[in-house]
């Protein structure tokens, strides 16, 4: 297979032998993590170079290498152009730069631009490195999307290096894409990926210098047999025929992936390992193939065979080309290219088809993709590749035209039955897989599958060897060959590989049971095959699914591709009868008997009994058997002759018009039925191919949206971070919620738009009998514990008219009042997806309610009486309820206080509008008590001023104000009482006369007493005298004064004046005679005249006619009623001692005539006569009695 | 007598007083002082005959007089220029109009030396 020479240059430093070993390392999303991990395990002195290429931003400068630097003991370089690689170094790929490597040389070169397309910079890598460095190289596949890395790490494997992928990467696009073509040696967690590099390239110079000349290891070649007997019994693939160097070198590779020394390691590896033998069948599959591989050779294919496969053809031809052995599609693609540019110009050209074929699946997708490494452009001629090619950044793509062209099949060359009605077969490079015997027995089946002239392509290293009466020579050097018409066409014995073909599909207990088999069965056998008549199973359409021993009597391979009808195996002489026999046992069912056919057989006639006998097998499909009963032995033709001619003439005759008539007759039958099928199959064809092209271009299109979805998963993936994110918020919003309806304790049900509970909170329980089962149940299914009767109806308005509804409920067993509210339930699209119901628990806010409406009816009530009693109140009371309004309410009396109309009660007016005084000054409205209480919280306990009435006069009020507040906090109002005092002013001020007056009388009689005394003491009389007559005296005016305080100082009646100052004078009553009217005197009068008659009677006493026994006064007094009325009192004493001649001229005569004369400007006279002593004293009423 | 200032010797002193006792005594408190007591007079019209016409080196006013006041023999007096006390029993200066406040007031019953004393001081000029 490959080309290169290896461990040649320096067989003893094979590590070298192609420079340094180098290994590339690929990532992408996710992988700087994963190089950060994976660098600092790295050993510096490994003598392995280490190349890095990151996806990264084109735009934007890289700073991955100082990032990965930091973490490596290796030096971390930014790959520059040309640079050769050295051992131990680490290159990192710079932005916008595709790195590839080149003899042991770093190269930069330029991305393509073209959008759309897929930078694959890691294959680049990989593939240049594959080439360069073969088996001295590895690749590592990291975290990322997408599949890049893929071909390339296909590259390295193909060329003999070590392939590993990260596991558990963060992002395992890459790594899945890679491991899916089976490539991947290794998947490993990034701690176990260095040690797996350094044994390898450690293996790799160990065994070294154990290679042949050829790289191959002879006791690898040594076991081949055995291994190849472990392949054919796991896989069922058999490589014994395979060319052994082939083998050998895959399996050399193989060990050394394994780190294994020696081959019977291996072997006893594979033994305990069945799974290491599908590696390896993996491994030997693998293709090496190029675009025009061998170029000559396809220019002699383009100069010799293609214009002849062209020839005589028309539109409604088809060129039909199979490339068995296709791989990866370059050689396929490659006569696709040739075909197409020969095809004629216009309508006549005719189709062209190309059938592409391999067993290794995913060599096929490859193929299909048609996705190929830049590195093609070495094969391909520049014109070619624009042509046919579309660029893909760093891949070129064939154009769709040619992959239309193209059809990749599975197909094992050497057990499927193979195309055929071919132009040409180009099998290249891989006859040399197979042994000589292979190669011949596939040479015959060319030979089959092509048209009479067409062509054979082989690899230059392959031959017809010893077919050449099957194939002609078109060109030696280049292994062209041309088919010859004259040979019959025979299918090779088929399928071509070991004896058992389908061991792959039976186990080999089935093998070893056979061994075990019953006596019984065998002996049934024996007797079936020696003495039972011959017999096949057949179904309906007369397929063979079984025969047994001898039937070649009856039964033989016809001629061309070989068939299983029965009808194409019959005899000659059977195929009439079988198919009348067979054809009746189908319709009826039933067992159908033709007796005594005579059937040509090897060298004579047989007479037998056809029996075709339906059964019953356990499968559907009816299966008849077909029974060739014999009738004597084989009549020899000699034997018919020794008949007589005659009968035998006649009797021939007659036998041949029978078998001719039942012959045109079944001639007949057969040919409508197969006009019949052959019109089903032309129908059926055509359906085939237009579904054909339905399915290339829905293939097309698939490749399509495929590039599409790659670049979307990216942006998915970038979408799917950020939708976690928003789960997570999601799910913690949900759990806040969640936490909100447990707390609130708010009954929650919600309702889908048929009325079924969706979902409900657990407060819920408590008016719903509801269980956690109940979701999904209607809600008038669920048992409410409150009065429920219009729930489902209240819920249907809800959903019609979109309003929200309220009302309270009561629930039965425990009176808890809820408030149940219903509302729609929209969703945030605000579509209305259902209804939500609430219950909020108002039991205790009802029971507030009550009481609230009860106390606001107490204090109402209360209002009511406070205001009326503020209106009968006799006191004004001034309220400001708020300080800011500056607004006051005074009730009706304060109003009447003011002035004012009281007509407009106790509403509010502005506080400026009282007026207020204090003696003259006025008080500014800011000083006023109310005021005060209000702005500092002052309260005033009683202020005396006076306020102005309205008509201008004031009135005397006493004002008291408190300031209002709440909580003790800053007053809010005030209030303030007003009351009248005018009254009480009023009384104050005449009592303070009162007072003076008694005080004036108080003293004035105090200054008349003293002038008394010193009137009295004037004429220094003895001290006994002096006190008893003053006595006297004082106690006079001291009954005057009684009098007179009993009057209340208005004045006193004169006869208890007389009684009091001369009758308590005398104890002889009888003795003094009082008579005159009712006289009230004025309080001078009274004082003066008291003091008069307390004289006249002393005098009386002392020498009058009271100073005896017997003696009597009179008392009299009369009033004039005149215009200067006057009063005229008389004392006369009479039956006294008989009066001196003169009156004695002493103080109480002195007095009386000058104090009546003085105090009362009226006149006391004095006269005697014989009965006494007589006075009269006359006076005016004017000033002296009180009038009325 | 002795002890009297012999200016005080023949001033003639309007008494103007209803009570006759309390009279009486100012006039024989007068005459102790050689004064000329003129008077008594016990009503306003009284009094205001006296000073008409009349020298007078001074006068007592009794503020009430059987219930009138005195004011209108003060004004006179006033008039006149003739000096004068009121004798009241009335501590309320409320009663005496604003103009006569300054009017030296002698509060009854007064000490028997103030009478001599107020002649000497107010009377001999």
């Amino acid at each position: 297979m490959s080309k290169r020479p290896r461990g040649k240059e320096l067989p003893d430093q094979p590590a070298s032998t192609v420079g340094v070993p180098v290994v590339g390392i690929g990532a992408s999303a996710g992988g700087i993590g994963a190089l950060l991990a994976l660098l600092p395990q790295f050993q510096a002195d490994a003598g392995v170079a280490f190349v890095v290429v990151q996806h990264l931003d084109p735009h934007h400068d890289s700073i991955l290498p100082a990032l990965l630097d930091r973490s490596s003991d290796l030096p971390v370089v930014e790959a520059s152009d040309r640079v050769p690689i050295e051992p131990d170094h680490i290159y990192v790929i710079p932005p916008n730069k595709t790195l590839t490597i080149h003899d042991n040389h770093l190269q930069l070169g330029p991305v393509s631009s073209q959008r759309g397309g897929q930078r694959t910079p890691i294959d680049a890598l990989f593939q240049s490195l594959a080439l360069a460095k073969g088996e001295n190289a590895a690749c590592v596949i990291l975290s990322g999307t997408g599949s890049d890395g893929t071909l390339g790490l296909r590259a390295i494997k193909e060329e003999g290096g070590l392939t590993v992928a990260q596991e558990g990467a963060e992002y395992d696009g890459m790594m899945r894409s890679a491991v899916g073509t089976g490539m991947v040696d290794f998947v490993l967690p990034i701690s176990e990926i260095p040690a797996k590099l350094y044994d390898y390239f450690r293996h790799l110079t160990s065994i070294d210098g154990r290679k042949g000349p050829d790289g191959v290891r002879q006791e690898a070649a040594d076991h081949l047999a055995q291994i190849a007997t472990l392949l054919r019994v796991r896989t069922g693939h058999d490589f014994s025929g395979y060319k052994d160097r082939t083998v050998a070198r895959r399996i050399q590779r193989r060990m050394q992936v394994l780190q294994i020394h020696e081959v019977p390691d291996f072997i006893e590896r594979l033994r305990k390992e069945p799974q290491e033998l599908d590696i390896l069948l993996q491994d030997l599959l693998i293709g090496v193939t190029n675009f025009f591989r061998d170029p000559l050779a396809f220019e002699t294919l383009e100069l010799e065979v293609i214009p002849q496969l062209f020839e005589n053809k028309t539109a409604d031809d088809t060129i039909r080309v199979w490339v068995p052995g296709c791989s990866t599609g370059e050689e396929a693609y490659s006569i696709a290219i040739l075909l197409r540019e020969h095809l004629p110009e216009g309508r006549n050209a005719p189709r062209l088809q190309i059938f592409a074929s391999d067993i290794d699946e995913q060599a096929l997708q490859i193929a299909r993709v048609g996705r190929f490494p830049s590195t093609i452009a070495r094969d391909i001629a520049s014109d070619r590749l624009e042509r046919h090619f579309v660029r893909e950044d760093g891949t070129y793509r064939i154009a769709s035209d040619l992959r239309e062209i193209c059809l990749f099949s599975m197909h094992n060359l050497l057990r499927d039955a193979p195309f055929s009605k071919l132009d040409l077969i180009s099998c290249r490079n891989l006859l040399i897989y197979l042994a000589p015997d292979l190669q011949n027995r596939l040479i015959p089946l060319f030979h089959y599958a092509l048209n009479d002239n067409g062509f054979l392509f082989l690899g230059t290293s392959e031959n017809i060897t010893r077919h050449t009466r099957l194939f002609s020579t078109v060109d030696k050097a280049h292994r062209i060959f041309r088919r010859r018409v004259q040979h019959e066409r025979r299918l090779p014995e088929f399928p071509l590989t070991a004896p058992d073909g389908k061991r792959r599909r039976l186990p080999p207990v089935d093998q070893q049971a056979g061994d075990h088999e019953s006596l019984q069965s065998l002996a049934e056998r024996q007797l079936l095959d020696r003495y039972a008549p011959a017999f096949v199973v057949i179904n309906a359409d007369g397929d063979v699914l079984h025969g047994s021993s001898r039937t070649g009597k009856y039964l033989e391979l016809a001629p061309g591709a070989p068939r299983i009808d029965i009808f194409s195996m019959a005899r000659p002489g059977l195929r009439p009868e079988l198919r009348g026999a067979i054809h009746k046992a189908v319709t009826t069912g039933q067992i159908a008997i033709q007796r005594n056919i005579a059937v040509g057989t090897n060298g004579g006639r047989q007479t037998l009994d056809l029996i075709v006998h339906p059964i019953k097998p356990t499968a559907a499909e009816p299966l008849y058997m077909v029974i060739f009963q014999d009738i004597g032995g084989i009549k020899g033709v000699a034997e018919e002759t020794t008949e007589n001619a005659e009968e035998l003439e006649s009797s021939n005759l007659r036998q041949l018009e029978i078998e001719l008539r039942a012959t045109k007759e079944r001639l007949q039958t057969t040919t409508e039925e197969l006009e019949s099928s052959n019109e089903e199959l032309k129908s059926g064809n055509e359906e085939l191919s237009s579904m054909n092209e339905e399915l290339q271009s829905a293939n097309e299109e698939l490749e399509t949206s495929k590039e599409e979805l790659q670049s979307i998963n990216e942006e998915l993936q970038t979408v799917n971070a950020e939708l976690n994110a928003r789960v997570e918020e999601l799910s913690r919003a949900n759990s806040d919620i969640a936490n909100l309806l447990e707390s609130t304790q708010i009954a929650t049900v919600f309702l889908d738009r048929n009325l079924a509970v969706k979902s409900f909170t657990p407060a819920a329980k408590e008016v719903f009998r509801l269980v956690e089962s109940d979701p999904g149940r209607p809600i008038t299914h669920v048992r409410a514990l409150f009065q429920s009767d219009t729930v489902q109806e209240d819920a249907e308005r809800v959903l019609r008219t979109l309003a929200t509804i309220e009302h309270q409920v009561e629930t039965g067993h425990n009176g808890a009042r809820y408030m149940m509210r219903m509302m729609p339930y929209r969703t945030v699209e605000n579509v209305i997806s259902g209804v939500v119901i609430t219950f909020a628990d108002v039991t205790r806010i009802s029971a507030a309610e009550a009481r609230i409406s009860e106390l606001t009816q107490a204090l109402r009530n209360r209002i009511q009486s406070l205001e009326t009693l503020l209106d009968l109140l006799p006191v004004g009371i001034m309220i400001v309820e708020d300080g800011r309004s500056g607004q006051v309410r005074i009730n009706r009396y304060g109003t009447e206080l003011l002035g004012e109309p009281s007509g407009d009660g106790i509403n509010p007016r502005p506080f400026t509008r009282v007026r207020l005084f204090e003696g003259e000054q006025e008080i500014g409205p800011i000083d006023q008590p109310l005021q005060r209480a209000v702005g500092s919280g002052e309260s005033t306990p009683g202020f005396e001023g006076q306020v102005l009435r309205a008509d201008g006069s004031r009135v005397d009020v006493l004002m008291m104000a408190t300031p209002l507040s709440d909580d003790g906090r800053e007053p809010r109002g005030a209030t303030a009482a007003l009351i009248d005092i005018s009254d009480r002013k009023r009384a104050e001020a005449h009592q303070q006369v009162l007072l003076y007056e008694l005080q004036h009388r108080v003293k004035n009689i105090l200054a008349v007493i003293s002038a008394l005394a010193t009137r009295m003491l004037s004429g220094s009389p003895p001290p006994a005298e002096f006190a008893k007559s003053f006595q006297g005296r004082l106690k006079s005016m001291a009954g005057t004064h009684e009098l007179l305080s009993r009057s209340n100082w208005k004045g006193a009646d004169l006869r208890q004046l007389v009684e009091a100052t001369v009758r308590d004078q005398n104890p002889m009553h009888d003795a003094i005679a009082i008579d005159g009217p009712d006289l009230m005197l004025t309080p001078n009068a009274s004082a003066t005249l008291g003091l008069v008659l307390y004289e006249l009677a002393t005098n009386a006493v002392k020498h009058g006619a009271l100073s005896s026994a017997g003696g009597r006064v009179e008392v009299k007094w009369r009033q004039h009623h005149a215009s200067d009325a006057r009063v005229v009192l008389t004392w006369k004493e009479l039956d006294g001692p008989p009066p001196p001649g003169t009156i004695e001229e002493g103080f109480g005569v002195h007095f009386v005539k000058n104090a009546v004369q003085f105090e009362l400007l009226g006149s006391a006279v004095a006269s005697t006569d014989a009965a006494g002593m007589q006075w009269t004293i006359e006076f005016g009423a004017q000033g002296n009695v009180q009038e009325g | 007598m002795t002890s009297m200032p012999p200016e005080l010797r023949g001033l003639k002193v309007l008494v103007v007083e209803d009570n006759f006792l309390v009279a009486e005594l100012i006039r024989s408190l007068l005459d102790e002082c050689g004064c000329e007591t003129i008077g008594p007079a016990p009503r306003v019209s009284l009094a205001l005959a006296l000073v008409d016409g009349r020298h007078l080196d001074g006068a007592f006013l009794d503020i009430n007089l059987a219930g009138e006041y005195c004011f209108p023999v003060a004004q006179l007096l006033r008039e006149r220029g003739i000096p004068f006390v009121f004798l009241t029993g009335y501590d309320d200066i409320e009663i005496i109009p604003p103009a006569l406040r300054e009017v030296p007031r002698i509060s009854k019953p007064f000490d028997n030396r103030n009478v001599a004393s107020i002649v000497a001081r107010l009377f001999t000029h």
